[in-house]
């Protein structure tokens, strides 16, 4: 920042914040090169626990769902650090406060910005496993991130498939149209042949994501091997077809799941104007992953 | 009232994150997280201060047009300061489940232009919608003195209802929907929804009242009558206060803003002479579309040109 006598002041490279109340310590900054990621570490007070059993990189939903998501991801990060458990959060090029335009998200780029946050954890907390919790369509990104490497995946109400997560956008997007008096009705392929991206509530949704081809569906998308997987439906009821399905193919690739439905009413495209509950999700999350650390959840 | 001018091409490029960093401030609120964005172009001793609306989104939104509105000012040599809300994202303190108008967060508005003072950088204020309306409190406020340089007010509600309670315009599907068992329960177990229920139940009896009684409703804008029951007196005195301050005042409103048709209907009665009497001191400026909830890419871009026009104009070098 810079005064009108053009004093540029000193800029410290991590902003930190105490919160004895909880115990833990937060430290944020932006990492990476050339496009620079925005991050947040969530500690335990006791310091940077170098060679904890477990630490976690939370990777945030894309598009509308990065805002409907945000607090419980916060609360998730607070508890768990609170837990004994250091966790990353960041956001994803072309989102939030990070580098990059946000028509030029993709799944590759949005898979690459996860493994970079695990990066930079290992860097800084050294921890000696590292599990991941993604939501929505960034479940399967940290799915793929992975790869073989076996480390505990939590999915938080993941999407079936690029497609339907698409498909259910254009609806959203098409409900929202209808109740607009006057409203030019252009379709999203008109919208795209003259802007380059489709318009989806408010965000520009560019080739890179609406053409790619190698995403994986949900059932396809964790690799096989003796590794423990939590899923979290949102949605009330029993099981939804396409999780149960995918959880039955996973059981079938020796992976370890555990199958959690916590109602939580979020509607995901569609903003709120509260927050939604989410009790269950973090307590589900947070005792799971604590048992993988071998800890208790706060 | 016009709608937006050209944007003056920015001396500078617009910032990156390279230009970026955060900052904790303290707040009497808790400590809030700020990402401060340098000028890229020629310093003005200037920095704008960010304030976003209510709702559980960090202070990047909404639909990250904060992030983009600081980088670009920064090519016109204002500083940026975006920050989240106490309770909120990365910021400490605990939030309120229920945010109301009457209610503005200017100890975090405060907080952030004193932090920004002591840079040696004079604030101006970019509000969205509840954010706008914590702008011109604070900015109308004794402890702003002559700490703000302008304020630019994109889609303030000129009511005091709770943010997003507007019942005349919900559909009954929405009530239909809150009005589960489950939900209701809720409420009824938490202390602070049970009070904003009761208030939801008189507001309710009033639009209610107001429709069968028509007669006792607002003056209708053409006759230039008394000022609409539902504007706020609060809005009318702090406006007051920023125009007797000299401050500069931008208003953005969307064509198809239920809010920007509120303000025109206020600005035909009790706003007008207010208007009339700041002058050029305070512009209205109508975009294509709805920019409360900016849920259109056009749109977004259209109240950011708006805004850094205005900044350009009122603040940029003079060639």
């Amino acid at each position: 920042m810079t005064s009108r006598g053009g004093r540029r002041l000193a800029r410290a490279a991590r902003a930190e914040r105490v919160d004895r109340g909880l115990g833990i310590r937060e430290e944020v900054e932006f990492f990476g090169a050339p496009e620079r990621l925005f991050g947040c570490r969530h500690l335990p007070m006791d310091g940077p626990a170098a060679g904890a059993p477990l630490a976690v990189v939370i990777c945030p939903p894309v598009l509308a769902d990065f805002g409907a998501n945000y607090q419980r991801e916060v609360r998730l990060a607070r508890r768990l650090a609170a837990a004994g458990l250091p966790v990353q959060r960041f956001h994803p090029r072309g989102t939030g406060h990070s580098d990059g335009d946000r028509a030029d998200l993709s799944f590759a780029a949005l898979v690459d910005d996860c493994r970079a946050a695990v990066e930079r954890l290992r860097e800084t907390c050294g921890p000696a496993a590292v599990a991941l919790v993604g939501s929505r369509l960034s479940a399967l990104a940290a799915a793929v991130a992975d790869g073989e490497g076996g480390s505990p995946l939590v999915m938080w109400d993941p999407v079936p498939s690029l497609r339907s997560y698409l498909r259910g956008g254009l609806r959203a997007r098409a409900v929202h149209r209808v109740g607009k008096v006057g409203a030019a009705p252009e379709g999203p392929d008109d919208q795209r042949a003259r802007t380059g991206y489709v318009d989806v509530l408010g965000i520009p949704v560019g080739p890179a994501l609406l053409d790619a081809g190698d995403v994986p569906v949900l059932g396809e998308a964790v690799a096989g091997g003796p590794r423990p997987l939590l899923l979290v439906q949102f949605a009330p009821g029993e099981l939804t077809p396409p999780y149960a399905a995918a959880a039955a193919a996973w059981r079938e690739r020796a992976i370890d799941v555990t199958a959690a439905v916590c109602p939580c009413d979020e509607s995901w495209w569609f903003i709120p104007d509260r927050r939604a509950p989410a009790d269950a999700v973090l307590d589900t999350t947070a005792a799971w992953l604590a048992a993988r650390a071998g800890m208790t959840a706060a | 009232m016009s709608t937006a001018p050209a944007v003056r091409p920015a001396p500078g490029p617009p910032a990156t994150a390279a230009d970026e960093f955060p900052a904790y401030v303290r707040a009497p609120t808790g400590d809030l997280l700020a990402v401060v964005t340098e000028a890229t172009g020629e310093p003005l001793g200037l920095a704008a201060v960010l304030l976003r609306g209510a709702g559980w989104r960090p202070s990047s939104g909404p639909r990250r047009t904060q992030v983009t509105l600081a980088r670009r000012l920064a090519g016109h040599g204002l500083d940026a300061v975006r920050f989240s809300y106490h309770g909120l994202a990365e910021s400490g303190g605990a939030g309120e489940e229920v945010v109301r108008l009457d209610r503005p967060y200017t100890a975090d508005a405060g907080a952030v232009v004193d932090w920004v003072a002591d840079q040696g950088c004079r604030a101006v204020l970019i509000g969205n919608c509840f954010g706008a309306r914590t702008a011109l409190a604070y900015a109308a406020g004794p402890a702003a003195g002559d700490r703000v340089a302008g304020l630019a007010l994109v889609v303030p509600p000129v009511f005091d209802y709770e943010v997003a309670r507007r019942l005349d315009r919900r559909p009954l599907g929405h009530f239909a929907r809150r009005a589960r068992p489950g939900r209701l329960w809720a409420v009824l177990r938490d202390p602070a929804r049970r009070r904003a229920l009761r208030r939801t139940l008189r507001a309710f009896a009033s639009v209610a009242g107001g429709k069968l009684r028509p007669g006792r409703g607002p003056a209708p804008a053409s006759t230039g009558g008394a000022a609409p029951e539902w504007l706020s007196p609060r809005f009318v005195a702090h406006l007051r206060a920023v125009v007797d301050r000299r401050i500069p005042v931008l208003f953005v409103y969307g064509r198809d803003d239920p809010y920007g048709a509120d303000f025109e209907r206020a600005r035909a009665t009790a706003l007008g002479p207010l208007l009339a009497e700041a002058g050029g001191l305070v512009e209205v400026t109508v975009v294509p579309g709805r920019v409360h909830g900016l849920t259109s890419v056009e749109t977004q871009e259209a109240m950011i040109a708006a805004v850094e026009a205005w900044a350009a104009s009122t603040f940029g070098r003079r060639a």
